[in-house]
């Protein structure tokens, strides 16, 4: 009876606690995502939702925006520990699949590069072969550019996926292990009523 | 035999909190790269890596002098290990053993001074006492507050063991840990003249003290003088190029214009609006206890006094409760002069620089509540309090024009405060309500634990709440922040692989904040040359790697000029090819 009592007013306070707790979570005003995001042209994040309000960060197409929430249907987006505020319109989700595709794109420039190369050599009469070297050169580097930008981001995804996992598996670890304080704590409870009613 | 049915007791909840407080810290570990806090965690590597042989001064001389006792510690880090990454991740780890050692002492200093909370309650409580929100914070950045924490834990028992059980050995610690406190932080300094204040009263009341006293004094001076000779080495070598402005920011000199201003009527009136900012702080995020705990500690006091005017017994308690109240007092004082005349909000309801001081102080007043027959009224009256002063800080604020809130610097009641968007007087009237609410869940879960018979484990809902809102303040502060400096990583990766023996490093200071920090402590081996934008050559380039800010105004001169680029998130780097 004694423990039939004390299960419900712990149930109780248990509820309060968790009720606390979704509470400051809604007033915080916002569904955290920190996903990373694509720039699509040139965007201007603004210090509150709205486009009149002055421009705090700047972003180059095709740039990789860091969100960090929603608010009134803009991104609210981080940079440098700046706020700001991006329309939903100007930004691309970023998955895997998306810069794979992205990396695609830039092998099909590779392609267009072998067909120029191709018309090149055509033209022979009219450019010279170390010219056409050069332009080649120049190409690649620039791929490698992007590539290599493209690297960080990929990265980045996927520390962020190995990341994740490992805080739910440690956070699972935690809440066994709490829910082992009050197990123990109820057997030891059983226990030790049992022990007095004995003496008794 | 008792033995053994002691450790039966024991045991399981001991371990279940340890083992907890490991958690948590391999939650947030993977989410962890580098620094939250700029350049103050910086400070306290620069001197390390300065120690180890490394040159890290002319990015550390961006920043001000930051004490070397926490860097004693990160030396080993820096020496055995190599990547920047590890070394951090290691130091989180030294903070976690601190939070278990610390847990460890306040169980050991409870039993001392109330001996009959039960074994279990007392884990519990001390397991409590750890996990304060914001230590759960600090313990996932390499800040000095953790090492703080566990010193004033420290020197606390150490205190009472000296008051209880008298002997040199604890005395030479005793002195050894108030340099070593005060090596760590300046702070520290009010918490080294309490204790030395009660000390004093120790000896008068004790006639076989004056060996210990003269033992703690020579080791006091002794090891006084190692610390003054390192600090004047580390400010030479380490803070080589600061200038003296940025040196003085954490001295005491400089202080003295606020001391002038404290002592004008308008300067008076305005530092006792920021010394009950700081109480404030204190009383809410550690849900109500620090008052319990204050109020034992000055009804403690009086007996003590009283005693040692009729040459009575004194006891351990009258001893750790006029140390606890001078500490208070002195670390509220020197914060307030510290943050006197800043404009920003979060210097009049500044919580880090006195919070160590709570892990103590919550223990003590969960003791408080469960020897009290009214509870209930005890909080109301508590929550009633802070609802009067709420207003008055809100006016104070508003009347000084203040403006900006960090809410690190506030941790312990920035459950809903958000940088971006603050309001001061929704966001302290929420910070009540909130604080207001989660007194008064403890109070009944530890009446409930009280009352209903072999039910102490209701403290382990305490202990999850605390979890929880720690969580709370990482993900919105160090979690965040890491997460886009994580991807900064390949700035450092791309020097490493490329660099050749004789290339050097350069960074182009452009003012803006101190995020090359975080790139010197990846490349520990490597020393950053730092360029002013007036230094920049004309035509050349400087150095065969530069590393500028990711909205620099020079990139497009950069472009032409370099054959290589890499952009992260804060920075892109410039080379050219070998």
């Amino acid at each position: 009876m004694r423990i039939g009592k004390t299960a419900i007013k712990f149930l109780l306070t248990l509820c309060l606690v968790s009720m606390l707790w979704p509470l400051s979570v809604k007033a915080a005003g916002g569904n955290m995502t920190g996903e990373l995001m694509i720039a699509l042209g040139e965007v201007e994040a603004k210090e509150s939702p709205d486009n009149a309000s002055q421009t705090v960060i700047s972003y180059a197409d095709g740039a990789a925006v860091f969100v960090t929430g929603m608010k009134n249907g803009w991104y609210q987006v981080m940079y440098q520990g700046i706020i700001g505020y991006v329309p939903t319109s100007k930004l691309k989700k970023l998955e895997l699949g998306d810069l794979n595709g992205e990396i695609a794109t830039a092998d099909g420039e590779n392609d267009g590069q072998a067909e120029y190369e191709e018309t090149q050599s055509d033209a022979a009469n009219q450019n010279t072969d170390a010219g056409n070297q050069a332009y080649v050169d120049a190409l690649n580097e620039e791929m490698a550019a992007v590539e290599a930008e493209n690297s960080i981001i990929i990265e980045e995804v996927e520390r962020q996926r190995g990341e994740k996992k490992s805080s739910i598996v440690w956070a699972v670890i935690i809440g066994v292990l709490i829910v082992g304080i009050f197990v123990t704590g109820l057997i030891d409870t059983v226990k030790e009523n049992r022990n007095s009613n004995l003496n008794k | 035999m008792s033995k053994i049915k002691l450790l039966k007791k024991f045991n399981p909840y001991l371990i279940f909190v340890i083992l907890i407080i490991f958690c948590v810290h391999q939650y947030g570990l993977q989410k962890i790269c580098g620094f939250t806090l700029y350049p103050d965690e910086f400070g306290y590597w620069a001197s390390a890596a300065d120690a180890v042989g490394y040159d890290w001064s002319e990015v550390a001389s961006m920043g001000s002098y930051y004490s070397f006792g926490y860097s004693l510690i990160l030396i080993p880090l820096l020496k055995f290990f190599h990547g920047g990454v590890t070394a951090y991740h290691t130091a989180i780890t030294i903070n976690m053993i601190c939070m278990s050692m610390g847990m460890l002492l306040i169980c050991k200093l409870m039993k001392a001074i109330f001996p009959n909370i039960s074994d279990v309650k007392n884990i519990l409580i001390s397991g409590i006492a750890v996990m304060y929100p914001p230590w759960i914070f600090y313990m996932q950045m390499t800040l000095a507050e953790s090492l703080l924490m566990l010193l004033f834990i420290v020197i606390t028992y150490l205190l009472v063991r000296l008051a209880q059980k008298p002997g040199i050995i604890t005395a030479v610690l005793l002195a050894i840990m108030f340099v070593y406190s005060y090596s760590v932080h300046m702070r520290m300094a009010g918490v080294v003249l309490a204790a030395m204040f009660v000390l004093i009263l120790w000896g008068l009341n004790h006639s076989t003290a004056g060996k210990h006293m003269l033992v703690l004094l020579a080791v006091l001076v002794l090891s006084g003088a190692i610390f003054l000779l390192i600090q004047r080495s580390v400010i030479l070598n380490v803070f080589t190029y600061a200038d003296e402005e940025s040196l003085a920011v954490n001295s005491y000199g400089s202080q003295m214009w606020k001391i002038r201003d404290i002592l004008s009527l308008r300067g008076s009136i305005n530092f006792a609006g920021e010394m009950l900012g700081k109480i404030y702080y204190l009383g809410l995020s550690s849900f109500g206890l620090f008052y319990w705990t204050f109020m034992w500690s000055i009804k403690e006091t009086i007996h003590l006094i009283t005693n040692t005017v009729k040459r009575k017994k004194c006891y351990a308690s009258g001893y750790l409760a006029a140390f606890l109240i001078l500490s208070v007092l002195a670390e509220v004082l020197i914060s307030s002069i510290f943050m006197h005349g800043s404009v920003s909000i979060d210097s009049v309801i500044y919580g880090r620089y006195t919070e160590f001081m709570l892990p103590v102080m919550i223990a003590i007043g969960i003791a408080c509540i469960y020897r009290s027959k009214q509870p209930f009224r005890g909080i109301l009256l508590i929550a009633v309090l802070s609802g009067i002063i709420t207003p008055i800080i809100i006016l104070y604020i508003k009347a000084n024009h203040m403006e900006g809130i960090k809410e690190y610097f506030v941790s312990g009641i920035s459950y809903v405060m958000r940088e971006n968007s603050f309001d001061v007087k929704v966001s302290l009237w929420q910070s009540w309500l909130i604080g207001s609410v989660l007194m008064l869940v403890i109070t009944e879960l530890i009446y409930m634990s009280k009352r209903i018979k072999n039910v102490p484990w209701l403290l382990g809902g305490i202990l999850t709440m605390e979890i929880l809102l720690g969580f709370r303040i990482c993900t919105y502060n160090t979690y965040r922040v890491n997460e886009i400096i994580y991807p900064d990583l390949a700035i450092a990766e791309q020097i490493m692989e490329e660099i050749n023996e004789q290339d050097e490093v350069v960074y182009l200071d452009e003012g803006i904040a101190q995020y090359i920090d975080f790139q010197q402590m990846q490349m520990p081996e490597l020393s950053i040359h730092v360029i002013k934008e007036t230094e920049l050559p004309a035509e050349d380039t400087p150095g065969r790697f530069l590393i500028v800010y990711h909205d620099s105004k020079y990139q497009e001169q950069f472009d032409k000029s370099y054959d290589r680029k890499l952009i992260s998130p804060s920075f892109i780097l410039y080379y050219n090819e070998a």
